[in-house]
């Protein structure tokens, strides 16, 4: 899709979010925006989490996923869709997204009745598209992708005299995002260290610029995915390039080019750049759903990833500010995750085991396991793949420990009393890493 | 096990099937017989006698609130952000998001710091399911009372691992809480401990009150409060409370129609023992409603509703997708009555509503199960079956390009080929399970598989002719 940077067309040519041109917001547009908008959002709570005692460092989650449609995306849009000319909110405005920022715009849109226009690919999930038109907005479904919706957003946006909203690059949507740093700063006054999850870069940049004016000694971490390192490859080339994006958990940070606006803002004044393992994230959200009973997207629980796989050990003891920013996760996916934690954390073991066919091998299996206090959840026999032996049986067995200790008395048990097993997750352990390795297979 | 103070007592201990002698009966009325479990009672506990009903007051709900506000910082209460789907104005009281994750920290804190030295000393012991022995154990290991829990055989592992991290002593026995509750009581006999009991103890039943007195501070306007109800201590405590400052207030308590415990009673005017069937919501499954809590609550309580484990599944379903909160079967229980909704409740149309979240403490296994569950209510994930000739690989093609046409998801299928009707070599049955978005986009797959392929589909039942609700499910009390 190179060919649409090559002809300057006029169609994608966004003032608002220009390559050549890039803006930088300051901070009187974030102080600007934290009164503008005040009346229409919720002041979420920063909470000390009831983790800190065991990562050794004061944890406060800021909870913006509290916020009405479920992320921190509506004070951008409120504050954007305030500053709109008054010809323009007769207009209308377009944005093309898959999530949060869609949403945002259509319940903001529809309370300040400006007539707003959603684009998403025809990959986008039912809920969404409803969603969207519950809030009042008009959604057009055009594309296999995020570019081509795109392209056909802007094309109506010039069509229609609409204005374009880009979700984390337009300079009032980022004064919006960085609100919530001035709200920390309120109801933290002595944090140490912000931890910012980054896609598109909006959100750092705005947080970024609120609190290094006030206070320069907190450190800005910006967290992004291993699977979609927009903003490590843009530092590496000194500009936002694209990356080919695979599938994540983290879904609201899937972003190829990080924006322009916010590459140049955040660049200088962000302290250090995380990258995270897609398995830790899984067990971020575990974690908070087990610990804090939240329910947060990937996208939101980089930053708990970030502290629980060890990646700041510098920030111990520290007064750290982990923002949640969404918890629009499909309930599917969020089983999935729950899942996946458990296993990332052993204490959702699966094991393969040759058993006797005859009455009573199976009996027997199940009796060991349990002599040890492990949990059977699911159990499967296959008998055409078994090599050699008639009379076995390869029974496979999902069951729940009490953690690694746990699991390694299991596997002492089954290796004691059986000659064939195999424990799935063997070869994995060698692999797991801590971040900064890039494009691996691991998860 | 051998100090006998009187030899009655000894008595007691060694042989507890022949009862105690009328003699004795006369001297002591705290240890008649319950006319309903004709066994004497080893279970006698000083603060939850049957015959002398403790009743709390208001004055010690307040007192416990001063002590409590010192401790805790008040729980959130939020307002929905579904009140259209709902008709009314639905907030809710969390109390998830304590250390332990349940109302019952109230309760624990409360009485440990209540508790004489002496008391102290022998420590605290206790039957529970699981939040309250959390709490108990927490609280203890903070305030340095030692506390035994025992809890029943099908405990989750990480409740099991929770309370041994703080220290309890931790006894697994008995295969349900009434089983656990009993070996509770033998094992005090022997070390001197307090029995606490979660939902009955005057001191649990006082502090969970204070949830009442914050709902009031923080929504002046409410119309009605609706609690989750198992012993009854949660709903004694709050009723008083309200009642006492705006007695318009309606209280509704609201129970699983698999352990009615507390229903029964109020029918019945007195405590009421039932077998508690296993429901989603575990910690609400009491055999018997505690008799403090009881005779506290009878004269408050406007409305005893029944709800089934469906509708809890369904809130705890939509607490997850919609509020982005986690919170167990118990917990959820008193939104789930607004899941009956048009059917009962109808008088609380437009009005404000308090449902009190009492707990978050749902296994992560069960969590997904409960949200699949639900949408299996709710019509978004259905289940079909299709005969299909075997080995015709291009009807399967066609089933699934129709399903995956018609925007659904298909999680799950099988074949089955060994169980079939005589002289049918050749026949296959494709199980499917689908996902949709809503009943009625259910209904339309439904349509049109029965349309493409005629006298093949079998679709399982469930959601399409659910059963209807009776308005008699919610039980007005005179």
């Amino acid at each position: 899709m190179e060919s649409y940077t090559v002809e300057p067309s006029t169609i994608e040519f966004d003032p608002m979010c220009d390559k050549e041109n890039p803006q930088r917001i300051s901070f009187e547009d974030v102080s600007a925006a934290a009164f503008r908008i005040q009346s229409g959002i919720r002041k979420t709570p920063c909470v000390k989490s009831h983790m800190s005692a065991i990562y050794g460092m004061d944890i406060y989650l800021k909870n913006d996923f509290l916020q009405h449609t479920g992320s921190f995306k509506e004070r951008g849009a409120r504050n954007a869709l305030l500053l709109l000319s008054p010809e323009a909110k007769k207009c209308g405005v377009i944005s093309a997204s898959l999530g949060n920022h869609s949403q945002a715009m259509s319940y903001h849109a529809n309370l300040l009745q400006i007539p707003v226009t959603v684009v998403m690919p025809n990959v986008a999930p039912i809920m969404k598209i409803q969603k969207c038109q519950s809030y009042g907005a008009n959604v057009i479904i055009h594309g296999n992708d995020m570019k081509e919706a795109k392209y056909h957003a802007m094309m109506l946006a010039k069509e229609r005299q609409l204005t374009y909203i880009n979700g984390y690059d337009h300079p009032h949507i980022m004064s919006g995002q960085g609100t919530v740093g001035l709200e920390i700063l309120e109801q933290v006054p002595d944090v140490d260290a912000v931890l910012v999850p980054v896609g598109g870069g909006g959100l750092l940049a705005g947080v970024a610029t609120a609190i290094k004016h006030l206070n320069p000694n907190v450190l800005i971490y910006g967290v992004e995915t291993e699977k979609c390192p927009s903003m490590k490859v843009a530092i590496k080339n000194e500009g936002p390039v694209s990356v080919e994006i695979k599938s994540t958990l983290a879904d609201g940070l899937a972003v190829p080019t990080m924006g322009y606006n916010a590459f140049l803002t955040a660049k200088t004044i962000m302290d250090k750049l995380i990258t995270v393992n897609e398995d830790w994230l899984a067990r971020a959200i575990l974690r908070l759903v087990e610990q804090e009973k939240y329910v947060v997207e990937g996208g939101g629980a980089v930053g708990v990833a970030a502290i629980m796989a060890g990646l700041v050990p510098e920030l111990a003891n520290k007064k750290v500010v982990c923002i949640l920013s969404g918890g629009n996760i499909d309930t599917t996916i969020l089983g999935r995750c729950l899942e996946r934690g458990l296993a990332a954390e052993q204490r959702l073991v699966k094991f393969k085991v040759t058993v006797s066919d005859r009455p009573g091998g199976i009996a027997e299996l199940c009796k060991m396991i349990a002599s040890i206090g492990v949990s059977i959840k699911d159990i499967m026999q296959e008998r055409a793949w078994v090599y050699g032996d008639i009379f076995s049986v390869q029974v496979k067995v999902v069951c729940e420990t009490r953690g690694p200790e746990h699991k390694k008395e299991l596997r002492a048990l089954i290796s004691n009393l059986y000659k064939e097993w195999y424990f799935a997750g063997d070869y994995d352990e060698r692999l797991r890493r801590i971040s900064n390795v890039t494009e691996s297979d691991v998860a | 096990m051998q100090k006998p103070t009187n030899t009655v007592q000894l008595h007691l201990e060694t042989t507890p099937s022949l009862g105690i002698a009328p003699g004795a009966l006369v001297n002591r009325d705290s240890a008649k017989r319950n006319i309903w479990c004709p066994k004497p009672e080893i279970e006698f506990d000083s603060w939850c006698n049957p015959n002398n009903p403790k009743l709390i007051t208001y004055k010690e709900i307040s007192k416990a609130m001063n002590v409590l506000r010192e401790h805790f910082p008040v729980t959130p209460l939020l307002r929905s952000r579904c009140c259209v789907q709902f008709g009314l104005e639905v907030n809710y009281k969390l109390e998830i998001f304590h250390r332990t994750g349940s109302f019952n920290e109230r309760g624990a804190l409360y009485t440990l710091l209540m508790l004489k030295e002496n008391q102290r000393k022998f420590g605290v012991i206790t039957a529970s399911t699981g939040s309250w022995a959390m709490a108990l154990a927490y609280y203890g290991h903070k305030l340095d009372i030692p506390v035994t829990t025992v809890l029943p055989l099908y405990t989750l592992i990480n409740v099991v691992e929770m309370c041994k991290g703080y220290g309890a002593t931790v006894i697994l026995n008995g295969k349900s809480l009434a089983e656990a509750k009993n070996q509770a009581f033998i094992v005090r006999a022997e070390s001197g401990a307090t029995y606490l009991n979660s939902y009955d103890h005057p001191y649990a039943i006082a502090a969970a009150g204070s949830i009442g007195v914050e709902i009031m501070e923080q929504l002046p306007q409410t119309d009605a409060i609706l609690i989750p109800v198992g012993g009854g201590g949660l709903l004694a405590g709050i009723s008083t409370a309200v009642k006492h400052i705006k007695p318009e207030v309606l209280i509704y308590g609201i129970e699983p129609e698999k352990c009615c415990g507390f229903y029964k009673a109020m029918k019945n005017e007195h405590p009421y023992h039932i077998i508690a069937g296993r429901s989603i919501a575990g910690s609400l499954a009491i055999s018997t409603p505690g008799h403090n809590a009881f005779h506290t609550a009878k004269p408050s309580i406007n409305k005893m509703v029944l709800v089934n484990d469906d509708w809890i599944s369904r809130a705890v379903l939509h607490l997850t997708e919609e509020e982005r909160f986690v919170a167990d079967g118990a917990g959820a229980t008193s939104l789930s009555a607004l899941f009956g909704l048009p059917n009962i409740l109808p008088e609380l149309r437009g009005k404000t509503v308090v449902c009190v979240i009492s707990g978050g403490n749902i296994d992560t296994d069960t969590l997904p199960r409960c949200i699949e569950r639900a949408k299996a209510v709710e019509g978004r994930i259905i289940k079909m079956t299709v005969t299909l000739p075997a080995d015709e690989t291009t009807e399967q093609l066609k089933i699934f390009s129709t399903i995956a046409n018609l925007g659904c998801n298909v999680r799950q299928y099988y074949t089955e080929h060994a169980w079939l009707t005589e002289n049918d070599f050749y026949t296959i049955y494709l199980t499917l399970t689908c996902e949709t978005r809503d009943i009625k986009h259910a209904c339309t797959l439904k349509r049109v598989m029965e349309r493409l392929f005629p006298n093949m589909c079998h679709f399982l039942e469930e959601p399409f002719s659910p059963i209807p609700i009776c308005s008699c499910f919610a039980k007005k009390l005179p």
